[in-house]
């Protein structure tokens, strides 16, 4: 789960904090038992499609430019259920990675 | 032995009213709730994520299934959801009200309602959002908005001494939101009512027709009479291990919402205030209410780069769809819904209405929750191109309307006094009781809901005792 949550945030945002993956493990906690298990196979199935399509190589282990034709592929397909898990996906890697306060002020949030 | 007159499970707005009128009154009251007693010292200056993991269930991942997946954020703490929510309180639309009365016979609550309302904006301290509280977020919205000409204008929201912290949605730092742990729930303490906490209802136990009380993960709670207030998601599963009905768990409505960003080219720094202070409902007979709001970065759900400049707007919609809540033992509900195109058509109208009053404000840019307008610098591919359920990015805050009151027992599960049609001395009083929806955010409904069925359940017991030979 860390490499490709930290190579997810490192494709979105050029930055990649341990601290998010911390963050993420202690919200997957308080969450059920099918959610964690939902979001884990997520994870696996967005790591290792790439595999398949780009060089068989998993996402995390791609170059940052293929990473983000990659990603662009997920947020702009037709098919729903693929858009849906990417925004999951990326929904809790960003909200982890802007819970932490150095984050929020980088953007201008309470300072 | 654990032995009340009255049992509560559940201290949510529903719940919270029902344990206040009755231990008010001198009835040995016990409070269910599953979550735990946090405070403000808990949750007030955690990070956004940490309040979350505290006050929702689920650290807030909890969805429904179907054409769409709308993601539907409950608490779990004492006061339920109105620790979480943006303590916004309106009465019921009079448009409700007359159909709560006429199409399910709920002669007896419209009677009283207006008392009922009043009492409640009283005892909460329900106002308008004051000016100096309200900064440019607000002034965005209002000014976009009196730019289009649409009619508008402050909230009214249960507060003492609201400080603008702009934290609702974590709980309020300050004990300012009135919410049911810092109100009713003291209340009903100070009154003698006692609260259990880290308590979960798993049975209704039954005997001879009559409920005498609940199975819980610890002790077993017996009681004359059981009230259930465990929200529209949960009730449908407590109430099913007392009894069958086709009504059980059906018509949820959730109140499909989502936000616009919209991106300016000068500060704006929403966090300073109250998040949601002002409404649109220029568009409220098409089914479209717009208020304000404004989320942290790790909760907005993109990413920004400026967020000193970013103003925010929520939307909702009242759907067509009704959708099912079916109660599995020992999990999750599983709760589906399948949104009707209508419901699509009108949810794209919102955020189109919703975009425009950003534009007309001044943004440069707007993120939509729709695909594929996730960012548009003008409103042209979002009113002439039509999307489906499934590209759009949707949450709820109001479920509703799966333990239905009405005045017949084929129709809903409980009659207008609140006690279900089939096991004496079980009542219910929560949103899920509410057969159509109030139009507005429903927590002060939902409460004037819950006294109506606690002053109920004191006529009964007055009764009884009256009837009892000395």
């Amino acid at each position: 789960m860390k490499a490709t949550l930290l190579a997810l945030l490192d494709t979105l945002l050029e930055r990649r904090d341990p601290r998010t993956v911390e963050r993420v493990e202690r919200l997957l906690e308080a969450s059920s038992r099918a959610v964690r298990f939902g979001f884990h196979v997520s994870l696996l199935i967005f790591d290792w499609t790439a595999f398949f399509f780009f060089g068989f190589e998993r996402f995390s282990t791609l170059p940052l430019k293929v990473r983000r034709r990659y990603v662009r592929l997920w947020t702009r397909t037709g098919l729903a259920p693929m858009r849906h898990l990417f925004l999951a996906l990326r929904t809790v890697a960003l909200s982890a990675f802007f819970d932490e306060r150095e984050h929020e002020r980088a953007v201008g949030y309470r300072c | 032995m654990l032995s009340f007159q009255v049992v509560v499970v559940g201290s949510g707005a529903g719940g919270a009213a029902v344990a206040r009128t009755l231990a008010r009154a001198g009835v040995d009251v016990a409070v269910l709730e599953e979550g735990a007693p946090y405070t403000a010292r808990d949750y007030g200056s955690t990070s956004p994520l940490e309040a979350v993991r505290l006050l929702y269930r689920n650290a807030g991942m909890t969805f429904t299934v179907g054409n769409q997946s709308v993601l539907v954020p409950v608490g779990k703490c004492v006061g339920g959801t109105t620790v979480i929510n943006s303590g916004t309180a309106l009465r019921a639309h009079p448009d409700a009200v007359r159909a709560w009365k006429d199409e399910f016979g709920l002669s007896e609550f419209a009677a009283h309602q207006d008392r009922l309302f009043h009492e409640l904006e009283r005892d909460l301290n329900v106002v308008r959002v004051r000016s100096e509280i309200t900064g440019e977020n607000t002034r965005v919205f209002r000014r976009g908005s009196e730019t289009l000409g649409w009619r508008g204008g402050p909230l009214t929201r249960m507060e003492r001494g609201c400080r603008g912290a702009g934290r609702c949605y974590l709980g309020c730092p300050n004990d300012a939101k009135q919410s049911m742990n810092v109100s009713f729930i003291p209340e009903a303490v100070a009154s003698g009512a006692r609260l259990f906490t880290g308590c979960r209802a798993r049975r209704i136990l039954v005997k001879n027709g009559r409920a005498v009380g609940v199975q819980t993960d610890g002790p077993v709670f017996f009681a004359h009479a059981v009230v259930v207030c465990a929200g529209a998601l949960f009730t449908p599963r407590l109430v099913g291990t007392a009894l069958k009905h086709p009504m059980l768990g059906r018509n949820l409505q959730l109140h499909p919402a989502a936000r616009v960003i919209g991106e300016f080219d000068r500060d704006i720094r929403g966090w300073n205030e109250v998040p949601q202070a002002y409404h649109v409902d220029e568009f409220l007979e098409e089914g479209i209410s717009i208020e304000g709001v404004f989320l942290p970065p790790a909760l907005a759900g993109a990413s920004i780069e400026r967020f000193d400049r970013v103003a925010m707007i929520g939307y909702r919609i009242l759907e067509r769809a009704r959708g099912r809540v079916f109660g599995f033992p020992r999990s999750f509900p599983f709760v589906f819904y399948w949104l009707h195109r209508d419901d699509v058509r009108l949810f794209q109208r919102a955020t189109t209405l919703a975009a425009e009053i950003l534009f007309a404000a001044g943004a440069k840019k707007v993120r939509t929750s729709v695909h594929p307008f996730e960012e548009i610098e003008s409103l042209r591919g979002l009113r002439s191109t039509s999307v489906g359920a499934a590209d759009l990015e949707l949450s709820a805050y109001h479920a509703q309307g799966t333990c239905r009151m009405a005045d017949s027992p084929e129709r809903g599960v409980v009659d207008p006094s609140g006690e279900t049609w089939q096991i004496k001395n079980l009542y219910v009083a929560d949103a899920s009781i509410m057969p159509a929806t109030p139009r507005h955010n429903p927590q002060l409904s939902i409460m004037a809901f819950g006294v109506h069925v606690a002053e109920n359940i004191l006529k009964r017991l007055r009764k009884e005792v009256a009837n009892t030979p000395h």
